[in-house]
C-alpha cells in the first residue's frame, strides 16, 4: 500500500493532467451540449488512441535526450504503402503488413544507427530522414495518396466495446507494456541511465549506442503503428497526413511531464498529455479556430511546458550544461 | 611546437574547408558536360537570386551552428516575414523602406527572443527553436491561409534591380562573403569562436558567454527576416510554408559549407558556398532528369551523409584529445 502510495505522491503532476482532462470535458459541456455526450466521448477516445500512438513512441527517443522530427512522414508512408501496396501492387493483406511494420522498423534503425552510431544530431538526422521518407513515397507511388483502407482495418479501428473504441484498449494495453518495459525490464534501467548522464551509464557498462538505437526503432514502429489505425479510421490514405504530428506529439510529451533534457518522465505521463492535447484540439475544432491558430497554440504551449519545467530545475546545477 | 601546428593545418583538418569548393568545381563540370555553354555570366545573374536566401539563411545557421545550437525558427521566421511583406506591404518607397526596416527589425526581435529563452531558461537550442518555428509559422498561417498576396512592384524592382549588367543579390552575396572576413576577427566573431569550443573556458576568459549566444542568435533571426524579404522580392507572392524548406536546406548549406565547433573552422564563404551547392545540385537533378519527387529524398540523403562526414573529423579531434566516444 505504501508503494502505491508513494507512486502517487511522485506522480502529482500526470495525476493532475488526468483530473484537469476529466474537468475539461466537463466544463466544456455545459457551454456546448454534445461535447460531453456518449458518442462524442467514444471519438475522442478513438482519436486520443492515435495521437497516443505517436506520442508513446515519441516518449522514448527524448528519454535519451534527443528528438523524433519524422513522425509526420512515418505515419504518413505507413498508410500510404499499406493502401498503395494492396490496392495498387497488389500485394496480399498480412504481407503488406508485414512490409510495412518491417519498412518502419528499417528506417528507425537506421536513424538510430546515424545518431548513435555516427553521432549525427538527433534532429538533423530524423528531420532529414522525414525528408527522405517523403522523397522515397512520392517518388513510389507517382504521387498519388495509395487509396481506401483494407476493409479488416477500416472495422478493427471502428471497432467498439460498448463505446469505448477497441483501439484505445488496445493503446491502453501499449502503455502498460511499455510502463513495464521502462521500469521493470533491463532496457528500461539502461534508457533512463543513458538519458540522465550519457558517460556514466558509458562507464557503468551500458550499451548506450544499442539502448540509443531501440529507442527510435520504438519510435518508428509506434509512428508507424499511428498511421495505420488512423488510416483505418478514416477510410483512406492521404499525403500529408501526419503534417501537424511533428508539434502535437512533442506538446504532448512536454506537458505529460518527460524532460526534453531526458531521463525524466514515463509513459503513463506522456499519455496524460496527449490526452489533453486531444481535448484541445477537439475544442479548437468546435470553435473553428483555423490551423495557425492552432499551430500557433501547439508553440506556444510547449514554450510554456519547457519553461515550467526548467524553472522547477533552477535550483540544482543542470546536467550537461557547461557554465 | 609552431611546427606541429603548422604539419596539422596541412595534415588534414582544414581539407573539411576545402571540400565545399571541390564540390562546386565538380557540380558546375557536370553541369557543362549536360548542357554546354549554359553556364555564363547571365546565367549566374538569373542563379544568384535563387542563391542569396539561402545563402543568408545558410549563414546565419552556421554561426549558431558554431557555438553549438541549431536554429529552426528559420523557417517559421521567413514563412511569416514573407506573408507579412506580401500582405501588408505598402505602395510608397519611403513606406516600403520603413516596411522592410520593420520586418528586418522582427526577424532581429525573433532571434533576440530564441537567444534569450536558451540563455535564460537553459532551453536545449534545438527545442527551443523548434517552438519558435510553431508560433512564427502559426502566426504566418494566420495571416495567409494559402499562398496568394500582392507585392508592390517598386519593391520587387529594388531587390531584383541591376547595377549596369550585374544583379543586386550577386552584389550582396560577394559583400556577404567579404563581411564574413571581417566577421571573423571581429570582437563577436572571437567571442563565437571562445564560446563555440569551449563555454566555461570562454566564462572564465571574461566572454560575455550569455550575451554572445543572443547575438549570434539576433543575427541569424535578421539574416532570416532578409531571406524572407528577398523571397518575397523573387516570387512576388507570400506562401505559409515557404520557409519550411529553408531548414533543412540552411542545415546542409552550413554543414557543406565546412563549418566544424570542434574544429573551429568557418567562413561565410564556405556558408555561401553550401548555399550555391545546393541550389545547383537541384538544378541538376531537373537537368539529368531526375523526378522532382526524388528532390526532398535526395536532400535529406545529402543532408545526412555531410554531416556524418563531419563527425567523422570530430571524432578523430577527440580521439586526439583522448576523450572517451561515448
Amino acid at each position: 500500500m505504501g508503494k502505491v502510495k508513494r507512486a502517487l505522491k511522485n506522480n502529482t503532476d500526470i495525476l493532475g493532467n488526468y483530473v484537469i482532462a476529466v474537468l475539461l470535458v466537463a466544463i466544456i459541456s455545459i457551454f456546448y451540449r454534445g461535447f460531453g455526450s456518449i458518442s462524442h466521448i467514444s471519438v475522442l477516445l478513438s482519436d486520443f488512441a492515435i495521437l497516443g500512438f505517436l506520442v508513446l513512441g515519441q516518449t522514448f527517443p527524448v528519454l535519451t535526450g534527443g528528438i523524433d522530427m519524422s513522425v509526420p512522414y512515418m505515419m504518413c508512408s505507413a498508410a500510404v504503402v499499406l493502401n498503395y501496396g494492396i490496392n495498387t501492387v497488389g500485394w496480399s493483406v498480412p504481407l503488406a503488413f508485414l512490409l510495412v511494420l518491417l519498412g518502419a522498423l528499417a528506417a528507425g534503425a537506421v536513424s538510430g544507427f546515424g545518431i548513435a552510431y555516427l553521432n549525427v544530431h538527433p534532429m538533423i538526422m530524423t528531420y532529414g530522414m522525414n525528408s527522405i521518407l517523403m522523397g522515397a513515397l512520392l517518388s513510389w507511388t507517382s504521387g498519388t495518396a495509395g487509396g481506401f483502407s483494407p476493409a479488416g482495418l477500416q472495422a478493427f479501428a471502428k471497432l467498439k466495446i460498448g463505446f469505448i473504441p477497441v483501439i484505445t484498449v488496445v493503446f491502453a494495453g501499449a502503455t502498460a507494456a511499455f510502463m513495464l518495459l521502462l521500469k521493470r525490464s533491463a532496457y528500461g534501467k539502461h534508457l533512463y541511465a543513458v538519458g540522465n548522464c550519457r558517460r556514466a551509464a558509458y562507464f557503468s557498462g551500458v550499451n548506450v549506442k544499442r539502448t540509443i538505437l531501440i529507442a527510435y526503432v520504438i519510435s518508428a514502429l509506434c509512428s508507424a503503428l499511428g498511421g495505420l489505425i488512423m488510416s483505418g479510421r478514416v477510410g483512406q490514405s492521404y499525403l500529408g497526413m501526419g503534417d501537424s504530428y511533428m508539434f502535437i506529439t512533442l506538446a504532448a510529451v512536454a506537458i505529460g511531464g518527460i524532460s526534453m533534457n531526458g531521463g525524466k518522465g514515463h509513459v503513463v505521463g506522456s499519455a496524460s498529455g496527449a490526452l489533453i492535447i486531444t481535448i484541445v484540439l477537439s475544442v479548437l475544432t468546435v470553435l473553428k479556430a483555423s490551423l495557425g491558430v492552432q499551430q500557433l497554440l501547439y508553440g506556444v504551449v510547449l514554450l510554456g511546458a519547457l519553461v515550467l519545467e526548467a524553472n522547477k530545475l533552477n535550483f540544482g546545477k543542470r546536467k550537461g550544461e557547461k557554465t | 611546437m609552431d611546427v606541429q601546428k603548422r604539419g596539422r593545418r596541412f595534415g588534414g583538418i582544414n581539407i573539411s574547408a576545402l571540400i565545399p569548393y571541390f564540390l562546386l568545381i565538380v557540380i558546375l563540370i557536370i553541369m557543362g558536360v549536360y548542357q554546354p555553354g549554359v553556364i555564363n555570366f547571365n546565367w549566374l545573374n538569373r542563379q544568384a537570386d535563387s542563391w542569396i536566401t539561402l545563402a543568408l539563411a545558410g549563414i546565419g545557421q552556421t554561426l549558431v551552428f558554431m557555438i553549438g545550437g541549431t536554429d529552426l525558427s528559420v523557417g517559421g521566421l521567413i514563412s511569416f516575414t514573407n506573408c507579412l511583406a506580401a500582405v501588408y506591404m505598402p505602395e510608397s518607397p519611403l513606406g516600403i523602406a520603413a516596411f522592410s526596416l520593420g520586418i528586418i527589425l522582427i526577424g532581429a526581435i525573433a532571434g533576440m527572443f530564441n537567444g534569450l529563452i536558451i540563455v535564460k531558461f537553459r532551453l536545449q537550442p534545438f527545442i527551443a527553436t523548434l517552438t519558435t518555428w510553431a508560433i512564427w509559422s502559426g502566426a504566418a498561417l494566420c495571416i495567409l491561409s494559402v499562398d496568394g498576396g500582392d507585392v508592390p512592384k517598386a519593391f520587387t524592382g529594388a531587390l531584383l534591380h541591376k547595377f549596369g549588367s550585374v544583379k543586386v543579390s550577386l552584389i550582396l552575396l560577394i559583400l556577404l562573403g567579404i563581411a564574413g572576413v571581417f566577421f571573423k576577427v571581429s570582437r563577436l566573431g572571437i567571442a563565437l569562436l571562445a564560446v563555440g569550443s569551449n563555454e566555461k573556458g570562454a566564462y572564465f576568459g571574461g566572454i560575455s558567454v550569455a550575451r554572445t549566444k543572443i547575438a549570434v542568435y539576433m543575427i541569424s533571426g535578421t539574416l532570416a527576416a532578409c531571406a524572407g524579404l528577398f523571397r518575397t522580392a523573387q516570387v512576388s507572392s507570400g506562401s505559409p510554408t515557404a520557409g519550411d524548406a529553408f531548414i533543412l536546406l540552411s542545415c546542409a548549406a552550413a554543414v557543406i559549407g565546412g563549418c566544424s565547433p570542434a574544429t573551429g573552422h568557418y567562413s561565410f564563404t564556405g556558408a555561401i558556398l553550401g548555399a550555391v551547392i545546393m541550389r545547383l545540385l537541384t538544378n541538376l537533378m531537373v537537368v539529368m532528369g531526375v523526378s522532382s519527387y526524388m528532390t526532398s529524398f535526395l536532400q535529406g540523403v545529402i543532408l545526412i551523409l555531410s554531416v556524418c562526414i563531419s563527425s567523422f573529423t570530430v571524432l578523430f579531434h577527440n580521439r586526439k584529445k583522448m576523450e572517451v566516444d561515448v
